[in-house]
């Protein structure tokens, strides 16, 4: 228990766990860049692991890019616009406490469109969302749980 | 529930002070730049290329374990394959025993045949070789049937012998088949002589359902264990001089001057497949 606690609870060993996640689900669906799990690894490690060193956040996507991958950059573009859309929010929208449970979904979804915008998929577009946003909302919940 | 209020109070959701704005928007633009490079240059591919697990490890894990599961399932599928293959060939070893035991029978009953065919043309002009049926007679024992009838121009009281002697007499004929009643049958009865130092010695032998017995034969006449005993004849069917059988025990009888002699027959209808009816 004190091994897997420490997995979750630590940084690195959570992104560890995103990679190897994302890692079984692209070899899985090898059609479809699977980026939900990384856009939940971002918002969670953010907003609730206060890890607030922009860097080491930035060379966790650039090591994930490169494991799966993907063009560098792609994924810290849409965390860095996750960000700026945080900061947007905040400046411009009052949110008041009853609505913000959604915040970090709304933060999440924001973060999957941005990567359509970046790597528009396929023409399957809908199916797409569906798999990521099912996958990110038990990703998510599940940090939310246990890795708290 | 997950998101409680009073949990998402407590966390730091909205108050992310420390980060500038400035300087994720610089980062961003940085982002984008490299996002948009052309990235199949020699330093991006060799950062790739070492950070790439998709291609290497998982993959060839991955396709390592395919290949480990297809072996498994091909090992499961050729012993199965073989375990069928070896329940076939016994089958077939089966089959082609029982063709040579087909065979077998097949030469001991044309030797059978042989036989009795040489008998025929040897002894008996007027006959016909018939095959015992492997029917049950309903209820009487030493009564069988044979395979010729009426069309074989068989008729009943004709005799039926086998290599050894007389074995029975037909009582019963159909179209394609016939009834015999063996010798050793209670109801049987037949005039036979002794053949005792050259002299023929007269007497009416009885089927007991297990041999043979002339129930009263005189003292006087010197039997012997292992006499024969041959048929007289008579005008009609039973021709002369067929073997019956050999005397086995003399018994006393009722009356004090007599024998009770016991005959075992000399044909035996169990180990004959193919008889021979006198016409």
């Amino acid at each position: 228990m004190k091994s897997k606690k420490y997995i979750v609870n630590n940084v690195v060993g959570l992104f560890a766990l995103t990679l190897l996640i994302s890692l079984l689900i692209s070899s899985w669906l090898i059609f479809e860049p699977i980026t939900i799990l990384i856009i939940v690894f971002f918002v969670f490690a953010y907003f609730h692991k206060k890890l607030n060193s922009l860097v080491t956040i930035l060379i966790f996507g650039f090591i994930y890019d490169g494991s799966l991958g993907y063009l560098f950059g792609f994924t810290n573009l849409i965390f860095l616009e996750i960000i700026l859309v945080d900061f947007g929010l905040k400046k411009f929208v009052s949110l008041k406490n009853q609505r913000t449970q959604y915040y970090p979904l709304i933060l999440i979804l924001n973060g999957l469109l941005f990567s359509l915008i970046l790597n528009y998929p396929t023409s399957q577009l809908i199916p797409y969302l569906i798999v990521n946003l099912i996958i990110g909302y038990i990703y998510f919940f599940s940090l939310m749980k246990y890795a708290r | 529930m997950l998101l409680s209020a009073k949990k998402r109070k407590s966390s730091s959701l909205f108050n992310k002070s420390k980060t500038s704005i400035n300087l994720t928007l610089a980062l961003f633009v940085i982002n984008f730049f490299i996002f948009s490079a052309h990235q199949d240059s020699k330093f991006f591919k060799s950062i790739k290329s070492s950070l790439n697990l998709t291609s290497y490890s998982l993959s060839f894990f991955l396709d390592n374990l395919t290949y480990g599961i297809d072996s498994v399932h091909q090992y499961f599928l050729f012993k199965k394959t073989l375990i069928q293959e070896n329940h076939e060939l016994q089958n077939k070893l089966y089959f082609l025993n029982n063709q040579i035991l087909l065979q077998e029978n097949l030469i001991l009953d044309n030797q059978e045949l042989q036989n009795k065919l040489e008998i025929k043309e040897k002894y008996f002009d007027h006959s016909i070789i018939a095959k015992i049926l492997k029917i049950n007679y309903s209820g009487k024992n030493h009564h069988f049937l044979i395979n010729k009838g009426e069309s074989d121009q068989i008729q009943a009281g004709h005799i039926v012998v086998d290599d050894k002697g007389i074995l029975g007499q037909i009582i019963d004929v159909q179209t394609d088949r016939s009834t015999v009643k063996t010798i050793r049958s209670k109801d049987f009865y037949l005039t036979g002589y002794l053949m005792i130092n050259s002299k023929p010695y007269q007497t009416l032998v009885q089927g007991n359902n297990q041999n043979l017995t002339i129930n009263y034969l005189s003292k006087n006449i010197p039997i012997q264990i292992g006499d024969s005993i041959f048929t007289t004849g008579d005008d009609m069917f039973i021709p002369e001089d067929l073997r019956i059988g050999k005397v086995a025990e003399l018994q006393p009888s009722e009356l004090k001057d007599f024998y009770k002699v016991i005959i075992k027959p000399a044909s035996s209808p169990n180990n004959q497949k193919y008889l021979i009816v006198l016409k």
